[in-house]
This record gives structure tokens, sequence and C-alpha cells, in this order.
């Protein structure tokens, strides 16, 4: 579905990715694990557009995404929820989902979106009026996947979605992460730092240094390897 | 003959007052790395300051009445560097530009709007020819004489602008140009070196307005309009932020492409009202850091030397 | 008193409808759009050739209604007029330097302003022209009695520029009678209808533009609140990344936020040189500035500020030297309104730089 091939990509003179290769099937959950700083975040924001590679192919379901601009990207149905939730703090939580709806442009369709982010996530429909600032880390981490859940992506990029959120939710957003998996057959890419819950989480993993993959496999046997043991689960 | 010569004197009297007022800009705006737009503001009070003066004391040998109306040009313009100096440091970027450039615009309605018989109002004043007192004339002596004091000024400012910036206030200033919090972090006090810088600047500018109101030997508030606030700018672009002998190439080139428009028919002339903002938002696409970057003529030279073959 | 506060009110609502556009355009890409003033004055300029070329005045139907026309069209003109210029303005020059720096944007368009002034002083000379008067169109027939006031015709003037001029030709004075020996005189001449000039009214232009703000402060309100547009706005206010993560298309919404800006210019362009009898290519320069201390009083980036800010700056023009003459006897107090002006942007700035209504940014270091 997703296949990024040897990519490159800088920040000005320095090479943040070298030569990535990754794919991601239809249906997969699938983790990008590593430190601060390998390139993870970088990798999502490439296949979303907001960076351009210099080398190498970005293709979703054959399509070339390396020149298209993010809206379009976004129309082809893959949705990035960034690092950090990057909600709009002074839309409501409605006008919030609506920017997530940007490119739906059927009314019934909007309603039906919201009625299923609102059943995922029913703490939002009770905050709907609010300004997407006076949520709490947890509720706005919901948000940011909810209105990336209103264009109906069928793939999902997830950037640190444990970032900075009670451990209490924590549990609660994976499992939605995994019911959206499951109930909507979306593919999922999840970049996190938190290997332990991720690996647990996804069925395929991997292991990124330096801006290098240097890792890949199934979930199980990562989870085994010595290496990522030592590096990562400590 | 006389009349070409007298062409040419009178472009390099306007590049070396153009080249006091790019140095003086650039020491702020490029060195300091403060967006000041209210440069003309500190021109038009050295310009006025020296004109009140020389009104006012004709008694006084025109010499030392030059003289002396020069300095009081700097220090009236550096009173007016540090009152809006310090209340505006503390803003950043754009909002110190549109800070100070309404200093520059209150100044140019405050001598538009000033008694005819002070400073003469809308209508601008004569400035008294004290230099005929040594040039008899004012054609080709008095150019040759302004040229030579204009000259000297430069040379002048330029030597000490560059001793500043390699003493130690000058260093403490680069650093927080470079940085603020950091260099605050560092035990510097970023407002005293801003002020400091801010004071020199339009001390130079003072002097430059001196010099300007003595040469013209007349002038009006419609001088230092904003149009010439920007036209500095094109200069210290052009030049490269940051280079002092950029600064001088820069205005020989502003000032020397419009003096020889101004020979053409009006009707091409005219355009230069459009050219000269127009090279000014291309050279900000196109190469921000000017000509010369912040090298200097002299580390070119030097690196030429160096270099084999 | 309440002359000079009605009059500062007015004027305080041009400058809100400047100062729009003002804090839309900053508040979505941060940049001070020094050429917003000269939007303005091309809208009133466009305003000034349908009131003087187009003749809609001249429709036969009853009073007033061709003379409101005539102004209806100038206001469209206008309006559209400036936000297509914004609209191509963005795209030309402001969109190559979005992301090369606060400072390199903003003196690129301090360049485009001085560029557009330039531009209009070769297309339509730098001197200011006579705003036109509604005119009130008569056929020749009609006219009875003796002529109340001034009856004029238009004469179509052929300068040696080789442009055509529409002057205005006195043809009956005020008082004289309108026998058949006139009317014969005027029909030989080729005058079918003639016109006379209504008297603007102060009370009624002020009344005019601050209604017209009334009306418009709730449709901007409806257009940034309710809309999709006005919503992406706001967004990529907020966010820009963000909002392209979202599927919005941030370069048209940032040509809407020139387009809606300039298009509300257009209206405070023409209001301005009705009230002040003149336009000229540096029309746009003090109220650009004005309306620019304006949205800085009323909170930089907020749409309620500005026209709060606009009001304020108005009315402070117009009371502060009112009440420094009536108060100090300083009789030249009015001609320093723009000192005071610019002195309360700097007061502004240093003491309250976020307005009266902005909220407290941080700014990343």
């Amino acid at each position: 579905m997703l296949v990024l091939e040897g990519v490159d990509v800088f920040y000005g003179r320095i090479q943040a990715l070298h030569g990535l290769n990754l794919h991601v099937d239809d249906g997969e959950i699938v983790t990008l694990i590593g430190c601060n700083g390998a390139g993870k975040s970088t990798t999502l924001r490439t296949i979303s557009g907001l960076l351009r590679p210099r080398r190498g192919g970005v293709t979703f379901d054959g399509k070339d995404l390396a020149a298209l601009p993010p809206n379009r990207i976004v129309q082809l149905g893959l949705s990035h929820v960034p690092e950090g939730r990057r909600i709009f703090t002074n839309l409501t939580v409605r006008e919030n989902l609506d920017m997530g709806a940007y490119l739906v442009r059927d009314p019934k369709a909007r309603r039906e979106r919201l009625d299923r982010v609102f059943a995922l996530f029913p703490r939002l429909e009770e905050r709907m009026d609010q300004p997407g600032g006076t949520l709490s880390g947890g509720e706005q981490q919901m948000l940011a996947i909810g209105r990336a859940l209103m264009s109906r992506p069928r793939m999902l990029l997830l950037d640190e979605p444990s970032l900075g959120i009670a451990p209490i939710l924590v549990k609660e957003i994976f499992d939605e992460i995994a019911r959206i998996n499951r109930e909507e057959g979306t593919t999922i890419l999840l970049v996190e730092q938190n290997a332990n819950l991720a690996l647990h989480r996804a069925t395929r993993g991997y292991v990124l240094e330096t801006g290098r993959i240097v890792l890949e496999d199934d979930t199980k046997n990562l989870l085994q390897n010595p290496q990522v043991k030592e590096a990562y689960l400590g | 003959m006389s009349g070409e010569l007298l062409f040419w004197l009178n472009l390099l009297v306007t590049v070396g007052i153009y080249t006091l007022l790019a140095v003086s800009l650039n020491l702020i705006n490029g060195h300091a790395g403060m967006f000041h737009l209210g440069h003309h503001g500190f021109w038009a009070l050295g310009a006025y300051a020296a004109t009140w003066l020389t009104l006012n004391a004709a008694s006084l040998p025109g010499p030392l009445l030059y003289v002396l109306s020069l300095l009081l040009a700097m220090a009236v313009a550096a009173i007016g560097g540090l009152t809006i100096g310090i209340p505006c440091l503390r803003l950043r970027g754009d909002y110190l530009a549109i800070a100070t450039l309404g200093f520059g615009e209150i100044v140019r309605i405050a001598v538009q709007n000033s008694p005819h018989d002070f400073l003469g109002g809308s209508l601008g004043t004569k400035v008294p020819r004290v230099l005929m007192e040594v040039t008899r004339t004012t054609q080709v002596p008095f150019r040759f004489l302004t040229l030579a004091i204009v000259a000297v000024a430069c040379a002048a400012a330029i030597l000490v602008f560059r001793n500043f910036l390699r003493s130690l206030p000058g260093r403490r200033l680069l650093a927080v140009a470079q940085d603020e919090t950091a260099a605050g972090l560092l035990g510097i006090d970023p407002t005293r070196s801003k002020v400091l810088a801010f004071v020199m600047g339009s001390a130079v500018a003072g002097l430059a307005g001196g010099l300007y109101a003595h040469y013209m030997g007349g002038i009006n508030p419609l001088n230092f309009n904003f149009m010439e606030m920007v036209k500095m700018f094109l200069v210290i672009v052009l030049g490269g932020m940051g280079s002092l002998s950029g600064c001088v190439i820069g205005a020989f080139l502003v000032v020397a492409t419009e003096q020889l428009l101004n020979r053409a028919p009006e009707a091409i002339a005219s355009w230069w009202q459009v050219l000269f903002p127009l090279i000014l938002a291309l050279m900000i696409v196109f190469r921000p850091q000017g000509i010369f970057g912040r090298k200097e003529i002299t580390d070119m030279i030097r690196a030429w030397r160096r270099s084999p073959a | 008193m309440l002359d000079y506060l009605l009059n500062g009110l007015a004027l305080g609502a041009i400058f809100a409808f400047i100062a729009l556009g003002y804090t839309m355009v900053y508040g979505i890409i941060k940049l001070i759009n020094f050429a917003h003033g000269e939007f303005f004055m091309f809208g009133a300029f466009l305003g000034f050739f349908v009131l003087r070329d187009l003749g809609v005045e001249r429709l036969p139907l009853p009073q007033p209604l061709p003379i409101l026309l005539s102004y209806v069209a100038a206001l469209t003109a206008a309006s559209l007029g400036a936000g297509a210029l914004a609209v191509v303005t963005e795209r030309i020059a402001y969109r190559p330097v979005r992301r090369a720096g606060r400072i390199a944007a903003l003196i690129t368009a301090v360049c485009v302003s001085l560029i557009l002034q330039n531009l209009a002083i070769k297309a339509w000379g730098a001197k200011p022209q006579a705003y036109p008067q509604p005119r009130e169109w008569i056929d020749t027939d009609d006219l009875a009695g003796a002529a109340p006031a001034n009856l004029y015709a238009v004469k179509r003037v052929e300068t040696t520029g080789g442009e055509v001029v529409e002057n205005e030709v006195r043809v009956v004075e005020a008082g004289a009678a309108l026998d058949d020996a006139t009317r014969a005189r005027l029909r030989a001449e080729g005058h079918e209808r003639v016109y006379r000039q209504v008297p603007l009214d102060r009370g009624w232009t002020r009344g005019f533009v601050l209604l017209a703000l009334l009306l418009w402060a709730p449709v901007l309100w409806f257009l940034v609140k309710r809309t999709r547009m006005g919503k992406a706005m706001r967004a990529v206010s907020e966010d820009s990344d963000a909002a392209r993560l979202m599927g919005i298309d941030i370069n048209r919404v940032i040509a809407w936020t020139f387009f809606l800006g300039a298009f509300v210019a257009g209206v405070g362009g023409v209001a301005y040189c009705v009230s002040y009898g003149k336009v000229e290519p540096l029309t746009g320069f003090l109220p650009g500035m004005k309306a620019f201390i304006a949205a800085v009083i009323g909170g930089i980036g907020s749409i309620p500020g500005a026209i709060l800010g606009g009001l304020v700056l108005g009315t402070a023009e117009s009371l502060i030297p009112y009440a420094l003459r009536e108060g100090l006897g300083w009789e030249a107090a009015f001609a320093w309104k723009d000192a005071i002006a610019f002195a309360l942007l700097i007061l502004i700035l240093v003491f309250r730089p976020t307005g009266i209504l902005g909220r407290a940014v941080r700014e990343k270091v």
C-alpha cells in the first residue's frame, strides 16, 4: 500500500534520512521505533508531503507522492496525526473536527464521520463547543486522532501518540487505535518512543537509527531480539 | 566642461553623504541586527539642527560655524537616537521597524508644522552659505571643498565603526545580534549594547544631515521622506548587510544610477521611482546577503593575494 | 464637541475598514502588508472612474435611485478591483518570500507599496483629482422657473497626451431664469440633459460610513466564524503545517484572505475619498499607516480588535487635538494629529504590544 524506496531527506545541508526503505501493507499496523532524532518524525513528514525527499520514491497505492502537496496527499486517503498533537487551540472541538473533514463536501458524509468519531471518543462529544486549547493532553490527543479520522483515511500516520499523556489515558488511546484498525480496516503506521507499547500492538516493526533502518521484522521477533531488548525495552 | 565637472563633483558628494547614512544604518540594521526604519528621522534632525544654528549664530566666522553646526547636528541626532532607542529597543523584528518608522514620520511632521520663522515649516528654509567665506563661490571650489570634507567624514566614520566592531563593546554587540538570549546569559546587557549602536548610528546620520544641509544651501521636509529611507536600505542591501566597504560601493551604485538616469529624458528618468524598490525586492529574494555579504574589501584583497596563481 | 466625536468615529470607521485587511493578513502569514494602503488607493481610483465616467447616475429612474446606484457601482468596482490587485500581488511578490523570514517579507512589502504608488503616478498623474460629487441629471425639457443651483454639462476634453478627460462645464448659473430661450440654447449646444451637483452633507456621509461598518462587521464575523473558508483561515493562522495535513490548500486560503481584506479596504477607499473630496496616488499611504496603527491598538490579528482600534484611533485623532486647542489654546493642534497617531503607536508598542484585545503570544526564541 505504502512504499518508500531509497529515500534521502535533507534539512539544508544535513542529511536526516539515508536511503530509507519501508513498506506498509493493507490492513497492517506497522511501527517505527527509534531514539530521539533518529528520523522517525522526518519519515512521517516526508510521507505526508511536508518535506520533500531529495532522492528516492514514495508511493501510495502505486501513486507517486513525492511531488504532491500535502493537501493532495490527504485527498488520496492518507492522514497524518503530527507529533505534539498540533490541534487548533483557538478553534472549538467541533471546528477542529470540521477542519479534519475539510475535503469532505457532502454534509451527510460529514455527519456520519462525526458520529463515528464521537462513538470512538465520547469525551469529545461532551466537550464539543470548548476551545481545543482547554482540553487535557489526553483529550487533545483524542481530538488529534479524531480530526485525522474525519477525512475517512485508508491509512493513518501516528506520531508519538503517547507523548506527554497520563499513563491511564495512553492505554485507552492505544485501545482505540487498535479498534480503528480492526473495525474500519484503517492501515496504521505508528511512530513511538515507547517501544514496548508499540511492539505489543503492531504486527511488524522497523528500528530506525540515525536516519537508517537497522532492523525490520515481525514484532514477535523484535520483542525477542537481544539488541532491541537492550536498546529499547530495557 | 565645467558643467560636466560640476555634475561629477555633485555625484561624488552625494555618494559621500549616502555612504555616511548607509554605514550608520548598517551599524544598526546590519551589525546590530535591529530592523530600524526611521533613519530618515535622524538625518532630518541633523540637517535641521545644523540649519538652526547656522541661522541663529550668524555673527560667528563661517568655518567655525560650519564645524559647530555639524557637532550640534550629531549631538541632536544622538539625543534623538537615545530618546527613541531606550523605549523601542525592547521591541523586536517588525514591531521595532514600525515603531522607528513612526518616529521618522513624527520628525517629518514636526518640522513640517514648525512655525515658518523657526525652521521654515512645510516650505523649507534656506541655509546660509557659511563656507562661502572660504570658497567665495558655490561652483567648483565649493564642491571640491565639500567633497574633501565629506570624504574625511566618511573615512572617519568607517574607521571609528571598524575599530568599534573590533573592540570589546563591539564584540558584545555582535554577540547580542547573533543571539540575544545567549548573550544575556553571558552577562552582556543587550539593551545597553543596542542603545550604544543606536546612538552611534544616529549621530553619524545627524552628521550626514548637517553636511547635506550646508551642501544643498536649503532644505525642506520632503527631502527626508520615507522614499529616502528605502533608498538607504537599498544601499546597504546592495552592499551587503554588515559590510562597511559594501556601503561605499552600494552608495555609489545607487547614487550614480539615480543621477545618470536623471540626465535621461523625463519619461525614462521617472521610472527610477519604480526601479529602485524593484531592485531592492529582487535583491531580497535572490541575493539577500548583498554583493559583499559580511565581507570587507580588505578581506577579499587578502584572500586574493593568498590564493595561488 | 459632539460634532468632533462624530467626525472622529466616522474617520475611525474608515480606519477600521482598512485595518481589517491588515489584521487578517498579519493573522495568517505574520506579514505587515505595507502595500495594503495601495490596494485601498487602487480601489478609490476605480471608484473614481466609475463615478466620473460610467454614467450610472444618468439612468432614467426616480431620484435618489440613480445616485445611490452609482455609489453602489463605485463601491463594487473598488472592492473587486482592490481584491483582485491584492490576489495578484500576493501571488507575484509575497508567495516567493513567504519562507524567507519576516524581515525579508516586510522589506518586500515596503517595496511593493512604493512600486504600486509610483505605477499609479505613471498611470494617473501625481496631482490630486477632485472626487466626483453626486450628480442629479435633469432633462432639459423639465427645467422650469429659476435654476435652483448651478447646472452643469459634461464636456469631453482631449488633452495633449491624447487621453480623453471628462470635464464639468457650468452651463447655467444658480438663480438664472430657465426660460424658453435658455432651453433652446442648451439644446442647440447639444445638452439634452444637464445635471446639478447635490451637495454632500457631512452628516450623511458620516452616517453612511458608520452604517456601512455596522453592516460589514457582522458579515465579516460570519465569514470568519462560520464558513468553511473562514475556519480554514483561522486554522492556517494558528498552525499552517497542521492545516496542510487537514487537506487545506493554504495558498488558496491565503489568497482568499488577501482578497477579503482588500475587498473591505476598497469600501474604505471610496468612503475616504468621498469624505475628503479628492484622490491621488499617495492617498493610500497615510490612511494605510493609520489603519496599521489602529490594528496594533486593537491587537493585531484580532478582527474585533481592528474595528475597535480604528474607532479608538479616529476618535483620538479628533478629540485629542480638540481638547488641546480648547483646553490649552493651542491653535495648531489639528496639524499635529498625524504625529499624535504615531506617538500613540509607539506608546502602545512599548507598553502593551498585544493591543487592547490581543492575546499575549510569547515570541519563540
